[in-house]
């Protein structure tokens, strides 16, 4: 064990050190803890948004949802690459080592429960939509965190074991599947239909009926989502039963499976061997700059050829194939998510009004726009030696993304308005201000290019990122704040049409300003 | 023809590049050598365009960011250069539409077979191992028939006869007057057509030699060693 507390004890020593010799780091995590210390004191601070507290049980079968993506999503890549504690150092220097592969089981444990934790912290930035429409304490708070740790960790554990026993057995690997899904379709069909139910045909009532029938033992008894709800649940409302259960269900699930695991089949190393290497591949292309792509499984190739373009233009109409091969409908996965996401926060934010829900959208949205096309295309040498000016081709490489950011605003502001009620013209409004923004945060990454082009720290790019965007988007604010309320009777939509008025001119000025970044920038392979 | 002129790259406090000038005349392939993390790379990314720095490169006369110097540049990647979502013979299609040719398909035909690449036309940059990836880097380069050609080790990842066909390239390069640079950790991968090499080491040229000398002189790998193992004063 001396070699591996060695290990733990300087992996944990030199990253500190790393983190105390990084400036940029450093920034960002005193950026992080601000936010994070604003957020709760803020929260505390200001009277809750909603006089009276909507149902816990809503946000129970919220974090329900959320534990059964994390945990389906994680676990079912036992059935494909497995799942893995280990880097691909662990990999090549340890397990070669004559340590005992029990303790090196002990070992990615620790580590794996420490990732899971540090990614649960980020949930605390959640807390004040949480409080002000629940109205929940902090304790309740730590155990939806502590719920959503737990969850990651046994999903990989169980990715993991899945591997373990089911790797050379395709047999078993097909049952395997079919069962998760039964279980899946036969959870969604019992919610659906008791939500139905209940509700008597009211669709004003199914949002409360479903959350109601996510509340009951069926739902509470699916594997780890389940019970950590059910435990969520019986802490937040007192009940001891459910906690007790739900929190033992989870620990005799997890030592079952290490058990397990250990037992009858010791050999785990050539199982978690296949997971490292994906995501060793997905760590260097992150080094690289070159963030994986979402992309369908199986890629239609469709019509070939780029068909038109010629000189710069080459670039769109090379954008528009690769486009149509990495969507699933009218988008790519990530899109699609986002998508949904915002959608379905619109049924539940219906009350609390359009602007609150365009502010979390547009969050989402930065994330949306730095994954462009066109940002990738910035890792490439093509876009720097095609010979054609560098505005022409800043304007082209962006082209597609502009397009997709108008189709975008259109699919989301379209449901979302009629969910919320706000009529053609608040509609149209909203969608000018989602396109404002949009255009705004890829303005704001030409100008990160321009002015850090050749920092080649990737955490201090970014932490100069979010400040600008930050600084570039507050007089959109204060004009959209300005507009609506120097205009008797104006409805919030006019509020967020306001902050169009600032984002397009000042995104076009960025555009014209650094309409030489392809000349000046260097090929970014941070 | 191109030139480099006193180029120095740094990374905040660290010299990659220390003023550095050079020139490859037409028909002649320079190579550079030296150990990992001498400079190579990135002097090759300064003058491909890729890099800021200071000092000036030109390309047949031209500032290097010029458009017509771009017109004449190729440039081969250390790194595989692949779209994921487009087919081989797409990136053909892209270049081409890129540098506004035209009659390009019987060159694409041509540079494909050559690499065996030819019955790969159909799959995307992303099912394509990285050697494969390699070669279509190296003809998305050459499609546009370059007059400077800069290869950033170009053999990494290449299978035997890719190699074989890839020096007899840069020998018909030269023939046809391209000015060609190679950067390279194997020594004997060019031995048999280089013209002048030069050694680097800590971001500097360590030494230059011409490949006309008298026999007594000291072979390429001689020099490499005597500069690159020398005993720290």
């Amino acid at each position: 064990m001396k070699a591996l507390t060695y290990l733990l004890s300087r992996i944990i020593k030199n990253s500190l050190r790393e983190f105390v010799k990084n400036p940029g780091k450093i920034v960002l995590a005193l950026i992080i803890l601000f936010g994070l210390a604003m957020t709760v004191l803020s929260t505390f601070s200001a009277p809750p948004l909603l006089e009276e507290a909507r149902d816990v049980k809503e946000l129970i079968a919220i974090a329900m949802l959320l534990y059964l993506f994390i945990f389906l999503s994680g676990a079912l890549r036992g059935l494909s690459s497995g799942g893995t504690f280990y880097s691909m150092a662990d990999v090549n220097l340890l397990f070669s080592t004559p340590v005992s592969q029990n303790k090196i089981l002990v070992y990615g444990l620790i580590k794996q429960a420490g990732v899971s934790l540090f990614v649960g912290l980020l949930l605390i930035f959640q807390y004040p939509n949480i409080r002000n429409f629940y109205g929940l304490g902090p304790v309740g708070m730590i155990v939806l965190l502590i719920g959503y740790c737990v969850t990651m960790f046994c999903a990989q554990l169980t990715a993991m074991a899945i591997y373990s026993f089911t790797s050379s057995n395709d047999k078993a690997r097909k049952v395997l599947r079919a069962v998760i899904y039964i279980m899946v379709a036969a959870e969604v069909l019992y919610v659906g239909i008791s939500a139905y139910t209940a509700a008597q045909g009211e669709p004003a009532q199914l949002l409360t009926a479903g959350a109601a029938a996510v509340n009951t033992l069926p739902v509470y008894l699916f594997p780890i989502a389940g019970w950590l709800t059910a435990a969520a649940y019986g802490v937040i409302s007192g009940a001891l039963v459910p906690a007790v259960l739900g929190c033992t269900a989870v620990v005799l699930f997890s030592v079952g499976l290490v058990a397990a695991v250990v037992r009858h089949h010791s050999d785990f190393y050539e199982d978690v061997l296949k997971a490292t290497e994906v995501s060793f591949s997905a760590i260097t292309a992150k080094k690289e700059g070159t963030v994986a792509e979402a992309l369908p499984k199986n890629i239609k190739l469709g019509k070939q050829g780029l068909g038109k373009g010629q000189g710069a233009s080459a670039f769109y109409y090379k954008h528009l194939v690769e486009e149509r091969r990495s969507r699933i409908f009218l988008f790519d996965m990530n899109s699609l998510i986002f998508i949904v996401v915002i959608i379905a926060l619109s049924v539940f934010m219906r009350k609390a009004g359009i602007i609150t829900l365009f502010i979390s959208a547009t969050y989402m949205q930065i994330f949306s726009v730095a994954l462009g096309r066109w940002a990738r295309e910035l890792l490439l040498p093509y876009v720097y030696l095609v010979p054609q000016s560098p505005f022409r081709k800043l304007l082209m490489i962006s082209l597609e993304n502009i397009r997709k950011i108008v189709l975008e605003a259109v699919v989301i502001f379209i449901p979302v308005g009629l969910i919320m009620g706000l009529g053609p013209v608040g509609i149209l409004f909203v969608i000018i201000g989602r396109i404002g923004y949009g255009i705004l945060f890829m303005a704001g990454n030409f100008m990160i290019e321009r002015l850090f082009g050749s920092v080649s720290s990737k955490v201090l790019v970014m932490t100069f990122y979010f400040i600008a965007l930050f600084l570039i988007a507050i007089p959109g604010i204060v004009v959209g704040v300005l507009i609506s309320s120097l205009l008797p009777n104006a409805s919030e939509s006019v509020a967020v049409l306001g902050t169009a008025v600032w984002n397009i001119p000042v995104s076009l000025l960025i555009a014209f300003l650094c309409r030489n970044i392809l000349n000046y920038a260097e090929m970014n392979n941070r | 023809m191109f030139e480099v002129s006193h180029v120095t790259k740094r990374y905040g406090k660290f010299t990659a590049n220390n003023d550095i000038s050079f020139r490859v005349d037409d028909g002649q392939i320079a190579v550079l050598l030296g150990p990992n993390g001498a400079g190579k790379s990135t002097i090759i990314k300064c003058i491909a365009g890729l890099l800021r720095f200071e000092g000036a490169v030109n390309v047949c006369g031209y500032p290097n960011k010029s458009l017509e110097a771009k017109r004449i540049l190729g440039y081969i990647p250390e790194m595989p250069a692949v779209y994921d979502l487009l087919t081989v013979w797409e990136h053909m299609e892209f270049i081409a539409r890129a540098y506004e040719m035209d009659g390009w398909e019987q060159d694409a035909e041509r540079l494909l077979a050559r690499f065996e690449l030819d019955d790969k036309r159909q799959k995307l940059g992303k099912e394509l191992s990285k050697g494969m990836q390699q070669k279509v880097s190296i003809c998305c380069a050459l499609l546009h028939k370059p007059r400077v050609a800069i290869f950033d080790e170009p053999m990494v990842g290449l299978d035997p006869h890719a190699i074989k066909e890839l020096k007899d390239i840069f020998t018909e390069l030269k023939n046809d007057g391209v000015s060609v640079l190679i950067s390279t950790h194997m020594l004997d991968s060019v031995e048999d057509f280089w013209d002048v090499a030069h050694i680097m080491m800590n971001g500097s040229f360590a030494a230059t030699k011409y490949n006309h000398v008298s026999s007594d002189e000291a072979s390429l790998e001689e020099l490499f060693f005597s500069i690159t193992e020398a005993p720290k004063a």
